[in-house]
């Protein structure tokens, strides 16, 4: 059984829905992030689960014991704000030490859990500062140790990471998978930004407009996206979107809107006349001068070299195309211009269904 | 150059406008004459005249008890509104917002008549606790302006940190919530206190029969002829004032410094 369990969680604000039918499970000590646009509903699961809004319908369960009457701060859960929310009033240490105070531990416990807490945050020696008084990322520390100390069942960070600069929010995110790993807390993550999502967790749910679009490991979620929402959301993708015009043993024959036909292999069963959308990531799609079978022609748009990658932009089948070359220093080089031919091992080419909208 | 005399200029005859008839009232409370009249010789005398006018200073006290009795009471209402709208719709919040602002549209005089005619309904004789109700009423508006103000800046996650962290609400309210509004508190008090101290209208409408407040007995001893005793008693008022301003800004700047980020 799982450590926490969401079953059809239902949220509506003024009549609108905003999280429909949400179920997940979550090991112990596992690390979820909840990643989606603004306005998908992560957020609103995250503030469920803390219980600062009550849910339309549905139930959360830690433990096996549904939680959804229990009060905020009956959970004992660990929240970490966007905004940090450090009380501006208090010290460092004030700060760390308030939730322990409200457990009625002893000054002396208190005191030694509160220098533990900052030494982990690696704070020593600021424990008479006051939030002001202190960078995003020093004041990023002390929220989390203080959501810690408290030793909670649940770590719950909102956008914690989105306030501090780039450099700065790399650093954070090695450092905080380090500490929940060290502290072996289930954590569960709020998040528009993907690459934060794909380092940072053992599972990712995506999320779009009120429903989880699909839930899995960093890998599964971007090798084998489940729709074209997943797809184009982690990372980039080239879609080729149209119906199945022909069969032939494995090999399909696929005319896009435009007109235009192209051939893939797939071994998995799609029936003639099928909407669909042919995915191809760009650092999978080749490119080269010499044409084979199920390549496809196309004319260099533009070339942009990246250091470690070079990306060309190309135009094929009447659309834009994106190619992603590594530099391995002795690589075929291609101008504006030149007329090439995109090939992709066909285990490497996602058919996904296509509702036949844009 | 030309431009920043006319400018400097400018700003000095602003200033005369607004102070000069406030620095007269404090000079001739030290000047000798009976009637305000120059040329100005110094003297206590009238200050040594206050102290012996008991109505003067019951008076002053009448309304120093009532203005500290308003003022502590709009701050409890005005802080208790303040909280208790926040959560709720915009629809709700905007028939608090109005219906508590409502007093500052309302004149004076028509507030006190109502309130005396709703007496004579009652078939009450004029009493202290309307009095007060009625100085609570046109006072509270501003007390609810200040904190306001003040809550609307203030991050609703730091309150929902306190509980996530096990503080229920009371502690909440206590240990973050207090500390990070009490200055606009303090500041909405003192700005009702000062409504309330100030008010004649309402007083003159509402005043139980046999007691005063300053503002009536300064708009009565004019009727009959004063004396600079009147100049000391505002003096002496001013300058309280002023020094209890000046000790609110001192609290308010630095815990405003400490508070906003």
């Amino acid at each position: 059984m799982s450590f926490l369990s969401i079953r059809n969680l239902t949220k509506k604000y003024d009549g609108v829905t905003v999280l429909d039918n949400i179920s997940l499970d979550i090991e112990k000590g596992s690390f979820l992030s909840l990643l989606g646009p603004s306005g998908c509903g992560k957020t609103t699961t995250l503030r469920l689960l803390a219980g600062f809004e009550k849910c339309d319908g549905g139930t959360i369960e830690v433990n096996g014991k549904i939680i959804n009457d229990i009060p905020v701060y009956n959970r004992n859960f660990g929240m970490v704000f966007q905004s940090y929310a450090l009380f501006p009033h208090m010290t460092v240490e004030e700060n760390i030490a308030y939730g322990l105070e409200q457990r009625k531990m002893s000054k002396k416990e208190i005191k030694e859990e509160v220098a533990k807490a900052i030494e982990m945050v690696k704070l020593t020696g600021l424990e008479k500062r006051k939030p002001k008084q202190m960078s995003g990322g020093q004041q990023q520390r002390v929220a989390l140790a203080r959501a810690l100390v408290i030793k909670p069942d649940l770590l719950l960070l909102d956008e914690s990471l989105s306030a501090l600069d780039k450099k700065l929010r790399v650093e954070m995110q090695v450092e905080l998978r380090q500490i929940q790993k060290k502290v072996g807390i289930t954590t569960i993550f709020v998040t528009h930004d993907q690459e934060e999502a794909l380092t940072l967790s053992d599972k990712i749910a995506v999320m779009k407009a009120g429903r989880i679009m699909q839930m899995g490991t960093s890998e599964e979620i971007y090798e084998t996206p489940r729709n074209i929402f997943v797809a184009s959301f982690l990372g980039q993708a080239n879609f080729f979107k149209g119906s199945i015009e022909e069969k032939s043993g494995d090999i399909y024959t696929l005319k896009l809107r435009n007109g235009n036909v192209l051939k893939f292999k797939s071994h998995k069963d799609w029936k003639i006349g099928q909407l669909v959308a042919l995915t191809i990531r760009p650092e999978k799609t080749g490119v080269s001068r010499v044409e084979n079978e199920l390549s496809i022609k196309g004319k260099v748009l533009f070339v942009t070299y990246v250091g470690d990658t070079t990306v060309y932009r190309i135009e094929s089948m009447g659309q834009e195309v994106l190619a992603k070359k590594q530099n391995s220093g002795n690589d075929e080089k291609f101008n504006i211009g030149d007329t090439v031919y995109l090939n992709w091992k066909p285990e490497n080419n996602l058919v996904l269904d296509w509702d036949g909208e844009e | 150059m030309l431009k920043k005399i006319l400018s400097w200029f400018y700003t000095a005859v602003v200033f005369i406008f607004l102070y000069a008839p406030i620095a007269v009232l404090m000079a001739m409370a030290f000047n000798e004459s009976q009637y305000n009249a120059l040329p100005f010789k110094f003297s206590m005398r009238w200050f040594e005249a206050l102290s012996q006018n008991t109505r003067l200073i019951d008076a002053t006290k009448n309304s120093i008890y009532l203005a500290a009795i308003t003022g502590v009471i709009c701050v409890i209402l005005a802080t208790a509104l303040m909280l208790g709208s926040r959560d709720t719709s915009s629809k709700i919040k905007a028939l608090v917002n109005s219906v508590v602002m409502l007093p500052l549209t309302i004149p004076w005089l028509i507030m006190g008549l109502s309130l005396l005619l709703l007496l004579r309904a009652l078939g009450l004789d004029k009493n202290f606790v309307m009095l007060l109700i009625g100085h609570v009423v046109i006072s509270l508006p501003y007390a609810v302006l200040i904190l306001s103000a003040r809550m609307q800046d203030m991050d609703k996650s730091i309150e929902e940190a306190s509980y996530s962290l096990g503080a229920n609400e009371w502690t909440t309210f206590r240990r973050v919530i207090f500390p990070m509004i009490s200055p606009a508190m303090l500041a909405g008090g003192f700005m009702a206190f000062m409504i309330s101290f100030d008010n004649f209208v309402l007083s003159y409408f509402l005043i139980p029969t046999g007691t005063t407040t300053l503002p009536i007995e300064i708009y009565s001893s004019i009727k009959f002829g004063f004396t600079p005793e009147i100049n000391a008693i505002s003096t002496i008022i001013l300058v309280l004032s002023l020094a209890i301003i000046g000790i609110i800004a001192a609290i308010m700047g630095s815990s405003l410094k400490n508070l906003i980020r």
